[in-house]
């Protein structure tokens, strides 16, 4: 589903041109739950938004379901957000002066879905996330663990082949990341591609694969039940 | 997306920031306002006259030193002599008292000839048979005027009574245009008024008209110049006056002309002009700039936006949208704004502004659509673009980029710069204004009193003893003409040199003492004197006179020569002076009074009382000289009020520019204070912080005002022959009110941003 190939990545200062991506080759099936590991400023966002066609590589190959995204148009990456990517921030990024309920409607209001089946939809995914009550309440009105559940509804809602993560339960107690971490599993089991930033080796756990980056490099990338020669 | 519902979610956006919102609409719509009437002030200046139908052909005949009242019989000339004139006209103001069934009535009218009406256009709406003007006793009167005389009868063949003569209505005319020069309650042929005004004019034979031409369809206006110009040179006085003619068009601009026509300084629309500029300015600067600030702020939604599927053209729709919808917003507020202000616009200004008018015009429509536009375009497609245009992945990193900082400090320093160079400019108006009123004339004003004598109907000799005798009266002195008011001037070689534009004031024997002028060669007038003048040092100097020893100048004997006082306004430079000696008291038109003591109330209703002994008619006029001149400079005062105003609303819109900049920096800075307050810095420190932040861009832009009002305030001086200085202290003024305004503006934030707990704030993350 996903190909990456020697990928670089790199800032171009006045004087110097410094890396944050080098040479990464990747290969992610459908169906796979990768976290990609690795100490900050390692890359890990960057690698993310790159797949998440938000970053362009500057220098390598990316195909995703066998289209060259490197070739593509800003319209037709647009077309991809629509139907195929879903993410989910750290920062949950809701947009505030919208409602719960809006938040989770809006890629469903761009991909020009009719306003009654929005309603189920938005409905279905609510119930299922134990959030009706909350539905017109504003972001901030809610606790970190509910945003970020409004986070996730609102990525997978229009029911994405993949689903993009950073660091989805950095900002929350680890109660709250649990219950993240199990939702995002039960997604991967119905099918959902998923791609995590995780700084938690236990959360790392509930994948099925682990990348391990440092300076850009891709130091392993090891299934998730395989021995780890780099973790500490 | 829906409308509606992009709609609600953008009124949520505004609920959000209720006081940003508030500064940039209301800021822009309050500049909006303000520039909306000024241009419907400026355009109606501009069309001034311009609404006569033959206005392209129509011109004023005029001196080479400014003198539009020249001798009627100029008049046979033109229609005789001149080919390419098609009719002439004369026109000059009146202003008399008609007895209307028992009730005096004060009118202005207007002295002309019968072709006046066709010329100028007017359709009669009543007539009878002949409605001539040139019949003596005959009168038109305007239509509202009729209308206040004797309601909605048709007046043709009622009598109306002025000064013994029965005057008979023989027509009602249209009024003239509200935007015209000449306004008036009726017309009288010449040969009706002559018989009582001709002698109130100068003591030459001639009687002094405006005189108008209208010209064939196609005729060279230069070619009719040449024609004319030397047509009053063989006429006595009139020796080096060389003719020539200004379109209709123009003549409300021309300051210079000694005409009873009102004029406007062509200097103070641009100023107007400018003004109007800045302050628009100043309101689109301080919408953008907080509109960008606003997006900024949004930027994690249009990147949320971006990445849920909504392409470029999505957000762009939906940020102009919300623009279009703001800038509706903005002008509905600005019309209601103008409605509001309109009537304190219109008195300042001296003028009547109709927004209604402007309403009903195509062209305004025209305009406003492309202010319309450009509003739109500037406030709404710019901020839409830049939203448009931004990339998710460093939207959703950093907050509030340096460049958008850099433009807020941009704009709240050019607001300020303006604030301060108009407060500038209306202290140093002002400064000048007092300058010109209070300053030395060179003869004393204090408690002298000018009577009007112009419509004294009988022989003023007599009152001149008695006068004397009332006890508060100190000395008095008789004269055709005044200082301020110079009714004659002449031109010609006095012993070979050529003297241009010597005023002359017919005066008794008593001028130099009741006005308090010292004579410095030769001696006053006696009361025997005939034929002989005196003349003032700078005239005396110029000829190169050493004595005064057989010296005779335009037929006058100089017997003294007095020192140089002012006898107009400061814009001109004291002039040649000459007072002739009045032989016949019969010709005067003032009668200047020296009051003793306090109790002047009392002295005048004497000298009303002695006044109706003799002539009960005349309509007691009196003004002191201090009142005289302070009303020369009336129009700089209305100048000084209109940019005052301009000043206080610049003022306003900078503030509102501060307290949103302010909002912004204290927001951001809203962790560091909690950081030093935890550190022990105290209130005080937190707040001398925050407002000396503020007091380094009130000072940069101290810097900048400084040589800019310099500048206008120097240009503007240049009208001035004689001017105040530009002081420094002035200049600090306007930069402390504009400190101590701004402090003020943003105390209340400042100090609940220093005085709230760092524990609360340092929890925002
Ligand atoms: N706009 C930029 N210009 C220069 N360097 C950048 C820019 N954005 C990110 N970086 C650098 O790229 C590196 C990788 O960043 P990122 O992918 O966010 O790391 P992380 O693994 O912590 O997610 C960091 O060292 C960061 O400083
Ligand atoms: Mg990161």
């Amino acid at each position: 589903m996903i190909s990456l190939k020697d990928i670089d990545r790199y800032y171009q200062s006045r004087f110097q041109r410094t890396f944050v991506l080098k040479g990464v080759d990747m290969e992610i099936k459908s169906g796979e739950f990768v976290s990609i590991m690795g100490p900050s400023g390692a890359g890990k966002s960057t690698l993310l938004n790159i797949i998440g066609m938000l970053d362009d590589p500057s220098a390598g190959e990316y195909y995703f379901m066998d289209n060259p995204v490197h070739k593509l148009k800003d319209k037709q990456k647009t077309e991809y957000h629509r139907n195929h990517i879903g993410f989910i921030f750290q920062a949950y990024h809701l947009i505030e002066n919208l409602t719960v309920y809006e938040n989770i409607e809006t890629p469903l209001v761009y991909k020009g879905i009719k306003s009654k089946e929005r309603k189920a939809m938005v409905a279905d995914i609510l119930d299922r996330f134990n959030m009706v009550a909350k539905k017109d309440l504003f972001p901030d009105q809610l606790s970190g663990g509910q945003q970020q559940l409004v986070g996730i509804a609102r990525a997978v809602i229009a029911n994405p082949t993949l689903l993009l993560a950073d660091e989805p339960t950095g900002n929350l107690h680890s109660e709250q990341g649990e219950m993240i971490m199990e939702l995002l599993q039960e997604l991967n089991k119905e099918g959902m591609t998923i791609i995590q930033v995780t700084h938690s080796e236990k959360n790392a756990q509930y994948g099925t694969r682990i990348v391990r980056l440092v300076d850009g490099l891709v130091r392993e990338d090891i299934p998730t039940n395989a021995k780890s020669l780099v973790a500490e | 997306m829906s409308f509606y519902r992009h709609f609600l979610q953008f009124l949520r956006v505004i609920q959000r920031r209720k006081v940003t919102t508030l500064i940039a609409i209301g800021g822009f719509a309050l500049s909006l306002s303000v520039v909306v009437l000024l241009t419907v002030f400026i355009a109606s200046e501009k069309s001034m006259n311009m609404t006569y139908p033959n206005v392209s052909n129509i011109y004023r005949v005029k001196s080479n030193n400014n003198g539009v009242n020249l001798p009627t019989l100029l008049a046979d000339g033109f229609s005789n002599d001149v080919p390419g004139i098609k009719a002439n006209t004369i026109f000059r103001h009146n202003y008399d008292k008609v007895k209307v069934n028992d009730d005096f009535i004060n009118s202005l009218f207007a002295i002309v000839d019968n072709e006046y009406l066709n010329i100028f256009s007017h359709r009669l709406i009543y007539s009878d048979a002949e409605h001539n003007l040139d019949v003596k006793n005959n009168i038109i009167l305007t239509q509202s005027y009729a209308k206040k005389l004797y309601g909605d009868v048709n007046p043709v063949g009622n009598y109306m009574e002025m000064r013994d003569q029965q005057l008979k209505v023989v027509g009602v005319m249209t009024d003239p245009p509200v935007n015209s020069s000449f306004q008036f309650d009726g017309l009288i042929g010449e040969v009706t008024s002559t018989q009582y005004t001709q002698r109130t004019y100068n003591k030459t034979t001639y009687y002094l008209m405006n005189h108008f031409l209208q010209l064939n369809e196609g005729a060279n206006p230069k070619e009719v110049e040449l024609k004319l110009a030397g047509m009053l040179k063989d006429k006595e006085g009139y020796d080096n006056t060389i003719l020539e003619i200004q379109p209709l068009k123009e003549i409300y601009f021309d300051v210079k002309a000694h005409s009873s026509l009102p004029v406007a300084n062509s200097s103070m629309l641009k100023l107007l002009i400018w003004i109007s500029l800045v302050i628009l300015l100043m309101g689109v600067f301080n919408y953008v700039s907080l509109a960008v600030s606003v997006n900024s702020e949004r930027k994690s939604e249009i990147a949320m936006r971006k990445i849920n599927g909504a392409g470029a053209k999505f957000i762009f729709k939906q940020f102009l949208g919300e623009s279009v919808f703001v800038c509706v917003v903005i002008l509905l507020l600005a019309t209601m704004i103008a409605v509001v202000i309109a009537p304190s616009f219109s008195n300042i200004l001296g003028k009547n502004i109709d927004l209604w008018l402007l309403m009903r015009s195509g062209v305004s429509w025209g305009l406003l659509t492309v202010l319309f536009i450009a509003i739109v375009l500037l406030a709404g497609v710019v901020p839409a673009l830049i939203a448009a245009r931004a990339i998710p992945v460093i939207a959703l990193k950093g907050k509030g980029s340096k460049k958008n900082n850099l433009f807020r400090q941009s704009v709240l320093v050019f607001q300020l710069t303006a604030s301060i160079a108009l407060l500038f400019c209306v202290a140093t108006i002002w400064k000048q204004i007092e300058f010109a009123k209070t300053q030395d004339v060179g003869f004393d004003r204090d408690l002298l009193v000018q009577i009007n004598l112009s419509y004294f109907e009988k022989d003023p000799s007599a009152l001149k003893d008695k006068l004397l005798q009332i006890s508060n009266v100190k000395n008095a002195s008789f004269t055709a003409g005044s200082p301020y008011y110079i009714c004659s001037s002449m031109s010609g070689k006095v012993e070979e040199v050529d003297l241009s534009d010597v005023s002359s004031i017919e005066v008794d024997n008593d001028f130099a003492s009741t006005f308090d002028v010292e004579i410095i060669a030769g001696r006053d007038f006696r009361l025997t004197d005939k034929n002989s003048c005196l003349i003032n040092d700078k005239l005396y100097r110029k000829m190169g006179w050493d004595n005064l020893d057989g010296k005779e100048m335009f037929g006058g004997r100089v017997v003294g020569v007095f020192k140089d006082f002012h006898f107009k306004d400061i814009h001109h430079d004291v002039g040649y002076l000459k007072l002739n000696k009045i032989d016949e008291l019969e010709w005067v038109t003032a009668m200047n009074v020296r009051l003793l003591g306090n109790d002047f109330s009392n002295t005048l209703s004497q000298m009303k009382n002695l006044v109706h002994e003799i002539d009960p008619d005349l309509d007691f006029r009196y003004q002191f000289y201090d009142d005289i001149i302070a009303k020369l400079y009336r129009k700089e005062e209305k100048q000084a009020y209109a940019v005052g105003l301009f000043a206080i609303i610049a003022i306003l819109i900078a503030c509102l520019g501060l307290i949103g900049v302010a909002e912004y920096t204290i927001t951001q800075r809203v962790k560091e204070i909690g950081i030093r307050k935890v550190n022990g810095a105290t209130v005080a420190e937190i707040l001398s912080m925050i407002n000396g932040g503020f007091g380094k861009w009130v000072l940069l832009s101290f810097a900048i005002a400084a040589p800019i009002g310099f500048y206008t305030m120097s240009k503007w001086l240049q009208n001035f022959a004689f001017k105040t200085a530009l002081s420094w202290w002035v200049y600090a003024l306007a930069g402390i009110v504009v400190l101590t305004v701004a402090l003020i503006t943003i105390m209340f934030q400042s100090y609940k941003a220093a005085t709230c707990n760092p524990v609360e704030t340092l929890r925002y993350e």
